[in-house]
């Protein structure tokens, strides 16, 4: 499809004689079903970049109030993310071109079942939203820090950081027990998913991008850094952009009172409530003042949206998928739900 | 002459190379463009991004610059005829050294025989032309701020915290922030009682022309989390929905609880302003 164009654009300025001639076979034997989807692909997306002019006018004429209010959240939650994106990639980027690989592995005990808490009692220096930690998880592995103890820092660092800690306290006046269980749980289920990673977790259900670290004896370091911000950021940029398009076509399409409904049963409550936190994906920084407004919903509830929130959500399982692989993914969401529920529920008996 | 075109690896993207830049130049611009000499963002979040969003509109337009002139760079560079061990001739480009060896990575078009390795990840570069969708949005069709669609959603009023309300002091009327208007009614009615205050927000639709409804949403970080505080307003006629108004009058007493905290005002007068700075910030209105 593009392969004319893309032929000029590369050919150097002045091409010699033996390159005009027939397009070589590889082009040709290339894998042609996965280009056939490849340009399926590519044709979607184009076509959502292009229809961005026509939306707000089909909005006039249709006088469809919803469609502005989804381009209003779904601007929203990017441009909220993307900073955090940055950071995450920024600091990712510097690992993978900077940080010697030896480094963390003098730093983590090395048993994996040790090194595992240590890197959730990490999580508390990475002020920042989900988005920033899940680049930084990926290049944490891609230099050799065992996937458990990466996978446990990538849980717990949106939540238990300080920034999120007093957003609680702020959101929750006069309980600080809220705080206290917030980080009690958030932290016993980054650190519960770790080992359970060790025992159950294998190795092919991830898929790391094949390391940019290390490679190409002659790259200078600033073109490794600049190379792998840029895919880094652009790759996780666009997985941001379909977790976004996610929960904001949830919040429009769903009327808050439909959660009245499972607000009176306690145990139906903390479930509704997690599972909502996965749909409406709102920033680890804001879900205290969300929660906070669920009125109708226990305490313990209000805790699991904070809980589950940070560490599975639409926008995470887009990330996430974009950079361990969808098999990875929704495993790894799937059971982390399932272990921050529970241990919501004992921590919110205990605590709340 | 056995010299072989150069093998260079089936492309998949129209702008070869200079598309990705292009998109970190794209992306960095609308966040400048939102940001820089504009309130534009505070219609998607919180004031306290802004330096945030500034220091990521310069960082993703510097970087795409870099990556641009070192593509051009590289594209300067004429191919040269080498020879390999066994003596066959290829084209090398001297830009590859170290670029290629990049490219093989993660990118989906590797180079060498065979694009296996970059399986999987031939996706990695078409999702992110979506992250276009919300920069062309933002560049030229940037939407309006949150407003009676979310507002008027049927249960969206969100619950006030009770906090300490201050002594009002003496004056023929009191701007006041609609939370706080919303918590004294249901927490220190006294303070209101006999009172005249006023207060700021758009406006949305109620049952009769002259029974509507007062509104703000508030954002704790980006319009993702936005909560509705509503007033029920009585005694004037209600003007076009999303118009942002200030209205005089006085509290009065109903049924307005706690988890459906809606007080009335029954309104005297009704001023159409013009959309507040930050449409987010649950602001009194100026005194005056």
């Amino acid at each position: 499809m593009d392969e004319g164009a893309t032929r000029t654009a590369t050919a150097p300025p002045d091409p010699a004689p033996p390159l005009t001639g027939p397009p070589d076979g590889r082009t040709r034997q290339g894998p042609g079903r996965r280009a056939g989807a490849g340009v399926l692909g590519s044709v979607a997306v184009g076509a959502a970049v292009v229809a961005v002019p026509a939306v707000p006018w089909i909005e006039r004429l249709s006088g469809l109030a919803a469609l502005g209010a989804w381009r209003t959240l779904l601007v929203a939650i990017v441009v909220q993310g993307v900073p955090f994106l940055l950071l995450g990639t920024v600091v990712s980027a510097a690992i993978g071109a900077f940080v010697p690989a030896r480094a963390f592995s003098r730093v983590l005990p090395r048993n994996p079942v040790l090194a595992v808490p240590v890197a959730g009692a990490a999580g508390v220096v990475l002020p920042g939203c989900e988005c920033a930690s899940v680049p930084v998880a990926g290049s944490l592995m891609r230099r050799g820090v065992a996937p458990a103890a990466a996978l446990t820092f990538l849980l717990a660092a949106p939540a238990v950081n300080p920034v999120v800690l007093v957003s609680t306290a702020i959101a929750f006046p006069g309980s600080p027990e809220m705080v206290a269980a917030r980080f009690a749980a958030s932290l016993v289920t980054s650190v519960v998913m770790g080992w359970l990673w060790i025992r159950w977790g294998r190795e092919e259900w991830l898929r790391l991008p094949t390391g940019r670290a290390g490679h190409a004896p002659g790259a200078s370091r600033f073109a490794a850094f600049r190379h792998g911000l840029q895919h880094d950021f652009l790759h996780a940029g666009g997985f941001l952009v379909v977790g976004a398009m996610a929960a904001a076509t949830f919040n429009v399409l769903v009327p808050p009172s439909v959660l009245d409904v499972f607000a009176d049963s306690p145990w139906l409550g903390v479930l509704v409530a997690a599972l909502l936190a996965v749909l409406l994906s709102v920033c680890s920084e804001a879900d205290a003042f969300v929660a906070a407004s669920f009125t109708g919903f226990s305490p313990t509830a209000r805790l699991a949206f904070m809980v589950v929130g940070p560490m599975v959500d639409m926008k995470l399982i887009a990330l996430q998928s974009g950079a361990f692989g969808r098999a990875f993914a929704v495993r790894f969401s799937a059971a982390t739900f399932v272990v921050a529920v529970l241990c919501c529920v004992v921590v919110g008996g205990v605590l709340l | 002459m056995t010299a072989k075109p150069p093998t260079r690896p089936r492309r998949r993207r129209p702008l070869g190379e200079l598309g990705l830049p292009l998109l970190l130049v794209l992306t960095g611009a609308s966040l400048l463009r939102a940001t820089v000499r504009s309130d534009v963002h505070l219609r998607y979040v919180k004031e306290g991004l802004w330096p945030y969003l500034v220091a990521s509109g310069v960082l993703l337009v510097l970087l795409g610059l870099t990556g641009l002139a070192a593509e051009v760079t590289r594209r300067m560079r004429r191919p040269v005829l080498r020879r390999d061990a066994s003596g066959h001739a290829y084209w090398h480009h001297p830009g590859d050294d170290h670029a290629g060896a990049h490219h093989g990575h993660g990118d989906g078009d590797g180079h060498g025989p065979g694009d296996g390795h970059g399986h999987g990840h031939g996706g990695a570069t078409r999702v992110a032309w979506l992250l276009a969708v919300p920069a062309l949005t933002l560049l030229f069709v940037a939407p309006p701020a949150l407003g009676s669609y979310t507002a008027q959603r049927e249960g969206a009023a969100a619950r006030v915290e009770r906090t300490a309300y201050e002594e009002l002091a003496d004056a023929p009327t009191t701007p006041m922030a609609l939370e706080e208007f919303i918590g004294r009614s249901l927490y220190d009615s006294m303070s209101l009682r006999g009172r005249k205050v006023r207060l700021l927000g758009f406006v949305t639709a109620g049952t009769s022309p002259d029974t509507w409804f007062l509104n703000r949403l508030k954002v704790g970080c980006c319009a993702g989390d936005a909560r509705t505080l509503r007033v029920q307003v009585r005694g004037v006629k209600a003007p076009a929905d999303d118009t942002w108004v200030e209205v005089t009058g006085v509290w009065r007493p109903g049924e307005s609880t706690a988890d459906d905290p809606v007080p009335t005002l029954e309104a005297g007068v009704v001023e159409t302003v013009p959309e507040p700075r930050n449409p987010y910030q649950d602001a009194p209105p100026a005194a005056g």
